[in-house]
């Protein structure tokens, strides 16, 4: 686990693409989960809004897709195969500064103590509300819209 | 002109100038001769009637009887001068003499001027011419000097039998109560004395003790058992150091006990101190009924004196004495000591040698000849390195080393090979060498073996157990987490369905909404035992207390708690009231979350017929801390008394809640938990079918001034 997790980090280094190179849609969200079930649920319901959405299974293809195309947001699981979600969120820190705002969701009952570790925006325990969640995605986005004349990184 | 008896006697019966007188034979002398014979004889002679009626006496008996006028005593009755055993000595002479003899007695009478005078008295009858009794003839010789140096030389006699008896006592006497008791003997004995009383001056309490009592009274703890200094005329003797001396107790202004000194008929009193020097050492007092004379009262103060002396020597002998003891009972208790240190060194179950300063046994005890297996008499005067080389170069010998070497005492366990014994050992250094005391702890060392086992084993299984629950608990922290992930996707795809068959009705919508609120509710309440096994496995898991804790303010979280439960529910009405805007608190708003949230639910679980459930607020100020007061309470089922006690145990639930009502018993013990991790208490009362109360406490951050 621990060895491929490090291989995926070697490999996204070298293929780290320039942040700025790649355009942001507003309206795209990223969702992480390896629950193929929530993820079209999700899919739907946020597409039923009017976003377009991509989703990923695991953290490594999560940190692939952000690199070919910058999501406005991030829908992010915690408990994910080869890069887990606390992970992911440094490394998008790491990578892209504040400029995608993360949007956590966990079985986890400490749900907002970790996203105000992880400097998410928002935190959503599962299972979840659609309305609720649709409200965090919202209050997420919105977050950025704050921040969007701040220069990146 | 000297006169034998004989011719005064003849001489005395030829009286003239009286006519019976004149006729009297014989007649040998002149009668004139004769009368002046009679009339200048200083024996007092008298003439009486045969009824004892005076009818002359000479003018030398007048004179001796100091009666100026004889004419006023002419015809008086003889027996008149006489009193008491004297009267009836002179009764029995004139009988005599009536009858023809002749009586002579000695008695004391008063002279007409109240002399008493003692009398030598002869009765004789006197006869007629024809030989008929006729007259009595009374001749009294005054023989009062001879009788008072008579009376003087038996009471010389008597004082001297009184310091014989006293100095008897005080010298043989063996104890004080002996001496003084024969003293008080002596005086009552010997001055005829009524009772005889010694009392010692008690010096640290300034108190006079009544000793020794002989006579009427010989009882010590009477009302003068203890007088104090100058109270009584004892202890006014004893103030003033004099006597007190009285022959007229009747009239003495000192003598307070009058009625009972007339009943009594005590008719003088003596009291003395009894002085050495100037100081003062009791008081002597007798009461007498006769007068005490001048050289009773200077034997007395002889005696007194005596006493004194007598007394103080045999206290100064005590006190000698009691040093002696002392001395003898400090050299027996030294003898003792030594005696008790040998028993003690050959008694004690510890062993225990002595060594030289050159290493050599001076002493072991048997204890030590057993522990050794060595006789005393193979080791005495040799050196231990000698007999016991194998010690060489050991612990024993590095420690008795150190324990010489520096002075210090040393204790230290260590096995004996060649002896195949675990010793424990203390050592003490002298300047004679060192004594040393051991015992064999074989025994307690296979014992602490055998317990470090037990303790090992124990640890292990405790270990085994730790490790259990821990895999216990990760294994049901993953399965719920694992579990959940599902849910959630069930649970998005339900709301899925719902939020489209809303967008786009068909004919079945209703009924398929409905099913699907149906599965929607089951699936929450899996939800709800999916958190509390997540509850469980957290519950054990020790996770640091303060994990997470932040300043932050009880008043949004609850009002978003009840908020928030309200939404569950319409039979109940959550009443929620805060005195305070503010309550800061340092904590994990997480877990007080979870708490409440949890009270809330409960309290909505368990009011199944609705109601109101009231959630009161206050800040209060004890133990130097401010507190933040939370009353929950619910008028619901309420919880059996019996089972109150153990509410908070996890996995215990109320037994009237068993069957029907759903739950994991995790709730409770989770709740009670967090209140302890935030140093807060929780109690509950109840009433079964009235409803629960959980009163909460909640220490509160100081609030900053200004």
């Amino acid at each position: 686990m621990r060895t491929d997790e490090e291989s995926v980090r070697m490999q996204l280094q070298q293929n780290a693409i320039e942040p700025q190179m790649v355009p942001q849609i507003d309206t795209y969200i990223l969702v992480v989960d390896d629950d193929d079930n929530l993820c079209q649920a999700i899919q739907v319901v946020l597409e039923e809004e009017g976003f377009v959405v991509e989703t990923a299974l695991d953290g490594k293809e999560a940190l692939e897709q952000v690199a070919r195309q910058r999501p406005a947001m991030i829908v992010l699981d915690i408990g994910l195969p080869l890069l887990d979600g606390e992970t992911v969120a440094r490394e998008l820190r790491a990578r892209y500064g504040m400029t995608i705002p993360v949007m956590l969701m966990t079985v986890d009952a400490h749900v907002k103590e970790k996203a105000h570790r992880l400097k998410a925006v928002m935190g959503i325990g599962k299972p979840f509300e659609i309305e609720a969640f649709l409200t965090a995605v919202r209050q997420t986005l919105s977050s950025r819209r704050g921040k969007a004349s701040m220069p990146s990184s | 002109m000297s006169l034998s008896p004989y011719e005064k006697s003849a001489s005395a019966q030829h009286i003239s100038d009286e006519q019976e007188l004149l006729a009297l034979p014989p007649r040998t002398l002149q009668p004139e001769l004769r009368r002046q014979i009679i009339e200048q004889s200083s024996d007092c002679i008298k003439l009486l009637d045969l009824n004892g009626h005076l009818l002359y006496m000479n003018r030398g008996g007048q004179q001796v009887m100091e009666i100026d006028d004889f004419s006023t005593c002419y015809s008086a009755d003889w027996l008149s001068f006489w009193s008491g055993a004297n009267l009836k000595l002179a009764s029995n002479a004139l009988a005599t003499a009536r009858n023809g003899g002749t009586a002579t007695f000695e008695g004391e009478a008063l002279t007409a001027k109240g002399t008493p005078k003692w009398w030598e008295v002869t009765v004789t009858p006197v006869l007629d011419a024809q030989d008929r009794l006729s007259h009595l003839l009374s001749i009294s010789r005054d023989i009062t000097e001879r009788k008072r140096s008579q009376i003087a030389l038996a009471e010389q006699a008597r004082l001297g039998r009184l310091s014989l008896a006293i100095s008897t006592a005080l010298t043989q006497g063996t104890t004080l109560h002996a001496m003084l008791n024969g003293c008080t003997q002596a005086l009552f004995k010997h001055l005829d004395a009524a009772f005889a009383r010694i009392w010692i001056l008690n010096e640290e309490q300034d108190i006079l003790e009544l000793q020794a009592s002989s006579g009427l009274y010989t009882h010590l703890d009477g009302g003068h058992a203890r007088i104090p200094m100058g109270a009584f005329k004892i202890g006014r003797i004893a103030q003033q150091r004099e006597p007190i001396l009285t022959n007229n107790v009747l009239e003495d202004e000192h003598i307070h006990e009058k009625e009972w000194a007339a009943r009594e008929g005590m008719v003088a009193f003596a009291g003395y101190p009894l002085l050495i020097a100037d100081r003062l050492i009791g008081v002597m007092a007798l009461f007498a009924r006769h007068p005490l004379s001048p050289s009773t009262l200077e034997a007395m103060a002889t005696v007194a004196n005596s006493i004194a002396v007598g007394i103080d020597r045999h206290q100064g002998e005590q006190a000698r004495l009691h040093l002696l003891q002392m001395e003898q009972q400090a050299r027996q208790a030294a003898e003792h000591a030594q005696q008790r240190v040998t028993t003690i060194l050959e008694s004690i179950g510890d062993a225990f040698f002595a060594l030289d300063l050159h290493w050599n046994f001076t002493y072991l005890n048997a204890q030590s000849e057993i522990l050794l297996q060595r006789q005393q008499s193979d080791l005495l005067g040799k050196s231990i390195w000698d007999e016991f080389p194998q010690a060489i170069g050991s612990l024993f010998y590095e420690q008795y080393h150190l324990a010489v070497n520096q002075q210090v005492s040393v204790s230290f366990e260590e096995f004996f090979a060649p002896l195949n014994c675990w010793f424990e050992v203390r050592a003490y250094p002298s300047s004679e060498g060192l004594s040393v005391y051991y015992h064999d702890i074989n025994e307690r060392k296979e014992i602490e073996r055998e317990r470090e086992r037990l303790l090992e084993l124990e640890q292990q299984k405790h270990n085994e157990a730790e490790v259990t629950i821990a895999v216990r608990n990760t294994f049901l922290s993953s399965v719920s987490h694992d579990l959940k992930t599902p849910l959630a996707a069930i649970k998005a795809n339900l709301q899925l369905v719902q939020r489209r068959m809303r967008r786009e009705p068909s004919e079945n919508s209703n009924w398929i909404t409905e099913r699907l609120g149906a599965m929607e509710r089951a699936l929450t309440k899996m939800t709800g035992m999916i958190d509390d096994l997540l509850a469980l496995s957290q519950l054990r898991a020790s996770q640091p207390v303060v994990d997470g804790f932040m300043p932050l303010d009880l008043v949004p979280l609850l009002q978003a708690v009840v908020t928030e439960q309200q939404a569950t529910t319409r039979r109940h009405n959550l009443l929620l009231t805060i005195d305070s805007k503010s309550l800061p608190i340092s904590g994990n708003a997480t877990r007080l979350d979870r708490m409440v949230t949890n009270l809330l639910g409960n309290a909505i679980k368990y009011s199944p017929d609705g109601g109101d459930i009231s959630i009161e607020v206050t800040r209060e100020q004890h133990d130097e801390q401010t507190w933040a007061r939370i009353v929950l309470a619910d008028q619901g089922i309420g919880i059996p008394a019996a089972d109150l006690s153990h509410i908070f145990t996890p996995f215990q639930r109320a037994s009237n809640v068993t069957d029907h009502i759903q739950g994991t018993g995790i709730g409770l013990a989770s709740v009670a938990q967090v209140i302890e991790q935030h140093q807060g208490t929780i109690m509950v009362t109840s009433q079964e079918g009235q409803g629960s109360q959980f009163t909460i406490l909640l220490p509160l951050l100081l609030e900053e001034q200004g």
